[in-house]
């Protein structure tokens, strides 16, 4: 057991844990860490209603919002932040993508329509490929069909999600597409390959 | 010696005698497929049929096999197939322990001759080789049969044996190596055609290397620079904090919240396993829920698979209620479309519940491979059961046309009528018995075909119901749905379906299309890869990309290393840019047999062996006009999606014209003579084959 844990240690990315007594910053870095260990963002506000002894909201603020940028505090070199709608979401980039820290900042907004055409839009570039209503409903999103249905019926009638749409694969499984990327008649080829035929051809 | 045993058991089972001879006239060939293919040019005359006396098996490993490198156990065995057109030479690959036990036992290679006048199994514990009586064990099913020759050799043996189907000469009757692992192609019916139930092999001897530091510094860079999850597919199901990508499509299904949920003293998650993180490797791959789905995931016990492979490919489940329910065994594994190939299509329309709402179609499934294992019947990436399928569709009206009326009444109907999932298990039981009219449907596509021309027409040979890559009877296998005319490509080299992984590996990686576009086009050209479902017309580069295909899975195939993960063309490392190292290989062999292997001196020998089988290949089909008479494919893939046309968006389908230049300057690459597809003398005496070009030439099969 004793040589497991010897061999994690090996394994496991060096992560630097600041003192107890060491700088506001530091201290600050340290509660992002430790978030993003467990695979989230830190909101900003959330953080100023949990912050490190000795350091005070406006220190907090101040600091953070100078992560990444090059009048960062060294101790504060590692951390990033995504600018979301309602709120700054930290996280530590050695550990966490700017990728995850998006999807991950969706989520912790609940604003459905937002994360599925974001998700949507970047699966139809990159792929591409439409954005399965099963990867909607696993980790880390877990909207329900009911959620991902009535998302769909909303996104219809909205000026910004007009390049939305949802296609259909002949075993019913359904994916999301944006017309930016792909046409429909793509698209719906696609959701049939994803869908049925690599499942015919593993 | 180093890498190589260099010795190779021979057990004559006319006989009854045993030999042990040099291996080292095959090192040419590389090993495993290699050594095989030319054991099999030498030995087995032309013409020979898979059943005759004459006809061989020969099981093979190569000199990387027991040196320990990831990935390196999978046993190759060459033989005449018993069920394509021409009864050319096959090959079947097979993972498990057998490839590694073989040459703990100090070969390099095992040829099985002869044939025995009552049933036996071969018993190999290292220098000590003996026939014994099987008369016990004929009729068993294939894990019972494991189970009593583990109770006579002992525990930790590697069993390869055939099941009923085997024994009574299906030619779609496979070997399983310790119930789970299996090699298709037929080989079993040859089994069974030699009374031969079972090789039973137990090795306790080193396998010697040249500079074993350079294998530990090679493992360390594959596990934490270069390899994946299974089919080295490098960007995870779903996201993960350290994942810039992720694709619903590929095998790294491992993430927070997905559990084995079987496994001894409860679930284990499998959590986030990023790349560099070695000890969590074996939790990328949950394979039980990419092959059947989110509900298998309560039976998980946990991931196995073959000696040194850290993927685990094979989902290990216990299913208790359905033997509570139907008597069939609970334990089972096996790995990708075996896994419930019964339950697609139609052969149950409707499916009664096991243990809870919904679970029938999964239950039926995990029956039927279950029950398919244990005849030892294979099927043949799908082909049986599309076969099955397509005699029961419309009522069962070809079915009713070629069964006696008694025999198509003592089939359980009514079972079928009730969604009884053990209707499954009597099907499957009357295919394997080798009796009546019913055990014909698995003779082969093709053999099908020929014995029922006069209701199957063509149609049934070039049908999407069917989807053979041609009417030779090979089932597609990342063929034309995969890097279009790519794909289909590296699946005409072979008598059967193509197992060919290199270019889907590449394809299914999981990577953006562009990443993937830009590290291909820069080995192979530009338009070497095409968008999925966007193809474009033929092209030189994506000539070179197929030879690259086939040629690295020879490499793998012959020094033995698993194609199904190999190569690492990319990495799951971002700071790599995600590409891969293809030069590992050649150091493996170089640091292995301690000879200056380079990744061009590889490429030579493994194309060497692909001219020696497009050689034996034109042989057994006794013309050289290869592109007429063996690389044709299937007219599905040509018409298919009939509101689309070839090279339009959103579809596979490809182009009749386009594929005739697709074969000529797949044919220019390989140096065959462009117009029939048929090797040259001046390309076989490039590769050493002076002697194969003569042979061809006294019979009139050099082009020219």
């Amino acid at each position: 057991m004793e040589n497991e844990q010897e061999l994690l240690e090996q394994q496991t990315p060096p992560v630097e844990e600041p003192a107890p007594n060491e700088t506001p910053a530091a201290k600050l870095a340290a509660c992002i860490l430790e978030t993003t260990r467990e695979a989230h963002v830190t909101p900003l506000k959330k953080l100023k209603l949990h912050l490190p002894q000795g350091v005070t909201p406006e220190e907090a603020e101040a600091l953070l919002t100078k992560a990444g940028t090059p009048e960062a505090d060294p101790a504060l070199e590692k951390i990033a932040f995504i600018q979301g709608k309602k709120d700054l979401y930290f996280y530590e980039t050695t550990l966490m993508t700017a990728h995850f820290a998006e999807l991950d900042t969706l989520i912790v907004e609940k604003d459905i329509l937002r994360t599925i055409a974001t998700v949507t839009r970047s699966d139809c570039k990159l792929y591409p490929r439409p954005t399965q209503f099963s990867k909607l409903k696993a980790y880390p999103f877990y909207f329900s069909e009911d959620e991902l249905e009535g998302a769909a019926a909303r996104m219809e009638k909205l000026e910004e999600y007009a390049d939305i749409g949802v296609v259909t694969a002949s075993n019913g499984g359904k994916g999301f597409y944006s017309t930016q990327f792909v046409s429909r008649g793509y698209a719906q080829g696609l959701i049939e390959q994803v869908e049925v035929e690599e499942r015919e051809n593993p | 010696m180093n890498g190589w045993t260099g010795k190779m058991l021979r057990v004559n089972l006319t006989t009854g005698s045993t030999s042990v001879e040099s291996s080292e006239k095959y090192f040419d060939y590389i090993g495993g497929k290699g050594m095989a293919n030319r054991i099999l040019y030498d030995e087995v005359p032309a013409g020979t049929k898979p059943l005759d006396e004459a006809s061989k098996v020969i099981f093979a490993a190569g000199p990387n096999c027991g040196g320990s490198a990831p990935c390196s156990s999978r046993t190759t065995m060459s033989f005449l197939s018993t069920f394509t057109k021409y009864n050319a030479i096959c090959d079947a690959h097979m993972g498990g322990d057998t490839a590694i036990m073989m040459k703990y036992a100090g070969y390099d290679a095992i040829i099985i001759e002869g044939k025995s006048a009552k049933p036996v199994y071969i018993a190999i514990k290292d220098d000590n080789v003996e026939i014994k009586d099987a008369a016990s064990l004929w009729g068993k099913m294939t894990m019972d049969t494991v189970a009593e020759i583990c109770k006579v050799e002992g525990a930790g043996t590697n069993v390869v044996t055939i099941g009923p189907a085997g024994e009574n000469l299906i030619p779609l009757a496979n070997v399983l190596n310790n119930g789970g692992h299996s090699g298709g192609g037929g080989i079993g019916a040859i089994f069974g055609s030699k009374n031969l139930k079972a090789l039973a092999i137990y090795g306790t001897k080193a396998v010697y290397v040249a500079d074993s530091a350079k294998i530990l510094e090679l493992n360390k860079y594959v596990l934490e620079d270069l390899m994946g999850s299974n089919n080295n597919h490098v960007v995870p199901t779903v996201a993960q904090s350290w994942s810039e990508y992720e694709n619903a499509s590929t095998r790294w299904t491992g993430h927070p919240g997905l559990t084995w949920g079987a496994a001894e003293g409860g679930p284990i998650d499998t959590g986030e396993s990023p790349p560099g993180e070695i000890t969590k490797f074996g939790y990328r791959c949950q394979k039980a829920v990419f092959d059947w789905g989110d509900i298998a995931e309560k039976y998980t016990v946990k991931m196995t698979g073959c000696a040194t492979c850290p993927v685990r490919c094979y989902a290990s489940l216990r299913v208790p209620e359905l033997e509570a329910k139907t008597g069939v065994k609970a334990a089972h594994a096996n790995t990708c479309l075996a896994n419930g190939v019964y339950a697609r299509n139609n052969l149950l329309p409707t499916f009664q519940d096991v243990a809870e709402p919904g679970d029938g179609k999964f239950m039926a499934g995990y029956l039927a491979t279950t029950v398919a294992d244990d005849l030892g019947l294979w099927d043949n990436y799908g082909e049986l059961n599309a076969t099955l399928n397509y005699f029961v569709k419309d009522d069962c009206a070809l079915l009713k046309q070629i069964l006696p009326p008694a025999e198509f009444d003592s089939i359980p109907w009514d079972k079928r009528e009730a969604g009884d999932i053990t209707f499954l298990k009597d099907l499957l039981e009357a295919v394997a018995s080798g009796k009546g009219e019913l055990s014909h449907l698995a003779d082969g596509a093709y053999f099908v075909s020929e014995r029922y021309k006069s209701l199957l027409g063509d149609e049934f040979l070039h049908s999407s119901a069917m989807g053979l890559w041609g009417p030779l009877g090979g089932k597609r296998h990342h063929g034309n749905e995969c890097a279009a005319q790519v794909g289909l490509l590296t699946n005409i080299i072979y008598n059967r379906d193509g197992m060919c992984h290199t270019i889907v590996n590449i394809t299914g990686s999981g990577l953006p299309y562009d990443l993937q576009k830009s590290i291909i086009e820069e080995i192979f050209g530009a338009g070497a890869l095409d968008k999925p479902k966007a193809y474009t017309p033929m092209n030189e580069s994506k000539a070179k990309f197929a030879k690259f295909g086939v040629i690295r899975q020879v490499i793998h195939d012959s020094m033995t290393l698993c194609n199904w993960v190999w190569p690492m063309t990319f990495s799951p490392r971002k700071d790599r840019g995600y590409k891969g190292d293809l030069s590992v290989e050649a150091q493996y062999m170089a640091a292995v047999t301690g000879q200056p292997w380079t990744e061009e001196s590889l490429n030579e020998a493994a194309e060497r062996v692909i001219q020696l089988q497009r050689a034996m290949t034109v042989e057994a089909v006794g013309s050289t006009d290869m592109r007429n008479l063996h690389d044709v494919v299937s007219n599905f893939i040509f018409d298919m999606d009939p509101d689309k046309k070839a090279f339009e968006e959103g579809t596979v389908k490809l182009d009749r014209d386009d594929w005739q230049t697709a074969l000529t300057m797949f044919y220019k690459e390989f140096g065959w003579d462009e117009t029939t597809g048929a090797p040259t003398r001046a390309t076989l005496e490039k590769f050493g084959l002076k002697d194969v070009a003569d042979a061809l030439d006294a019979k009139g099969l050099l082009p020219g």
